[in-house]
């Protein structure tokens, strides 16, 4: 649908509040349903802790890691840790 | 077996990722010990016929603690999310790969830094040859500045539409989004020793402020035009005025198109980068780049969200949705809770029949719940 099907189905017709509106409803659904997917990999590095998550991302699906409790280089989900480990980063950040 | 065992927790706007020290397949360290029970020490177990199992390494102490990563692992962590579609890809006409001297439509881009608190994308050619992003041959194709989009694949961090804020004749192309890192040090008198691969700021600490630490590897580039010295180049620093360059990365070995690498190699020598002496250049910036290799696409390439002619690509039966969810959004800015919430409702209702319509049978549950993560 172009959004000049939405913009006269809603009656709206201001062009910049409409696409506004509509990339303001597609957070929405992206946020509630998994309208559109991707999946980025990223280089694990030694003693580096935090990963940068992707600019245009809006809600993480999941999360793997290669050879994550495998040594096939099979990627696996990997748990999410509800404490933080009492190990400092090495690299400070 | 030993396999490896990561969790990850959010901080902030990062995700943490932990792994778990050294662990045999039953997620312990071994303890040393004997295959047959009463013995104590190798000899006496060997001498009754047992198998020795000696210690992994660590201490028991350490067993199981989760910290950073212990090693690297290239493409070693994934991550799958959901994000919004507010462009559309296209087949350009025209040339593809863009250099300034043939037009095209897409770069390759050797990594990104921040010039200004703007995030900027890095590009470079083979030796003392910067693509010149500002030349009238990429008008066409890059666009205008403040106007015109590009979009990045491939970089993980920075994929998307960003708008275009400045094209550099130096190799590099900066952008309106934000990245609030200082990422250029502006020398005022700099030099570039050839025979040593160095370049100093003459002890007035520039380098020192942008390239802190004498452990880490740093990626940088000199503008503007510093000689023959306009690569993209990898070194280390001293932590005061001295960065000493170790390689540099290009990819062309000519400008000839037969010659593209297809992905940028890195120069291992001095002698193959040609670096040219200069003393007391004034205004030397030296820019600092985190490599991240991408593909940056011209306009050409994709429609953004800009106009009434943009097809969103949705199903008619989500797109319906959107026009529930703009219904909402008109009764909220007149006030009419009551409308906004019939609105919304609807809008997640249909959201809601527009998934579960593509399910089909009944839920199965692979094997137990540990099996999974």
């Amino acid at each position: 649908m172009k959004i000049q099907e939405i913009m006269e189905r809603t009656g709206i017709i201001q062009t910049g509040r409409a696409i506004a509106y509509i990339k303001d409803a597609l957070d929405e659904m992206n946020l509630l349903s998994e309208i559109h997917t991707k999946r980025v990999r990223l280089d694990i590095e030694v003693n580096k802790r935090f990963y940068n998550l992707p600019n245009e991302a809006v809600k993480v699906l999941d999360i793997r890691c290669k050879n994550h409790n495998n040594n096939s280089n099979k990627y696996q989900s990997i748990p999410r840790s509800i404490y933080e480990p009492e190990t400092e980063d090495a690299d400070g950040v | 077996m030993a396999f490896k065992k990561y969790a990850y927790y959010n901080k902030g706007n990062k995700i943490a990722l932990v792994e778990q020290s050294d662990s045999t397949s039953s997620g312990f360290l071994s303890v040393a010990h004997c295959t047959i029970s009463g013995y104590t020490t190798k000899d006496t177990c060997e001498a009754a016929g047992g198998q020795w199992i000696p210690s992994s390494s660590g201490g028991i102490d350490t067993v199981g603690e989760y910290k950073s990563p212990a090693g690297d692992v290239a493409h070693g962590l994934e991550v799958e999310y959901t994000y919004v579609p507010s462009f559309n890809k296209l087949t350009p006409s025209g040339g593809i790969i863009g250099d300034n001297v043939s037009t095209g439509n897409l770069f390759h881009i050797f990594g990104y830094g921040s010039v200004g608190g703007y995030l900027s994308f890095y590009a470079n050619m083979e030796h003392d040859s910067q693509i010149d992003f500002g030349h009238s041959n990429l008008d066409l194709e890059i666009g205008t500045e403040g106007t015109d989009y590009i979009l990045i694949e491939g970089s993980g961090r920075w994929d998307g539409l960003h708008k275009i804020k400045d094209r550099s004749a130096y190799g590099y192309i900066q952008t309106n989004t934000l990245f609030r890192e200082v990422g250029v040090a502006s020398i005022n008198t700099g030099d570039v020793v050839a025979a040593a691969g160095t370049i100093d700021d003459d002890g007035s600490g520039e380098i020192a402020f942008l390239f802190p630490s004498t452990s880490d590897t740093y990626y940088f580039a000199l503008t503007p035009d510093i000689g023959d010295n306009n690569s993209i180049y990898q070194g280390t620093s001293d932590g005061a005025s001295t960065l000493t360059i170790s390689s540099g990365w290009t990819y062309y070995t000519t400008s000839s198109s037969a010659d593209r690498h297809g992905k940028y190699t890195e120069e291992t020598t001095l002698a193959s980068l040609s670096l040219s002496d200069e003393t007391d250049v004034a205004a030397m910036n030296v820019h600092k780049i985190y490599k991240d290799e991408c593909i940056l696409y011209c306009k050409d390439h994709f429609e953004t969200m800009q106009d009434e002619s943009f097809e969103l690509d949705l199903t008619r039966y989500q797109a319906n949705a959107v026009v529930y969810y703009l219904q909402a959004k008109k009764f909220e800015d007149a006030g009419d809770l009551k409308g906004h919430e019939y609105y919304m409702r609807k809008f997640k209702k249909q959201l809601e029949k527009g998934s579960e319509a593509r399910k089909y049978g009944p839920h199965m549950i692979q094997g137990h719940w540990n099996m999974r993560k």
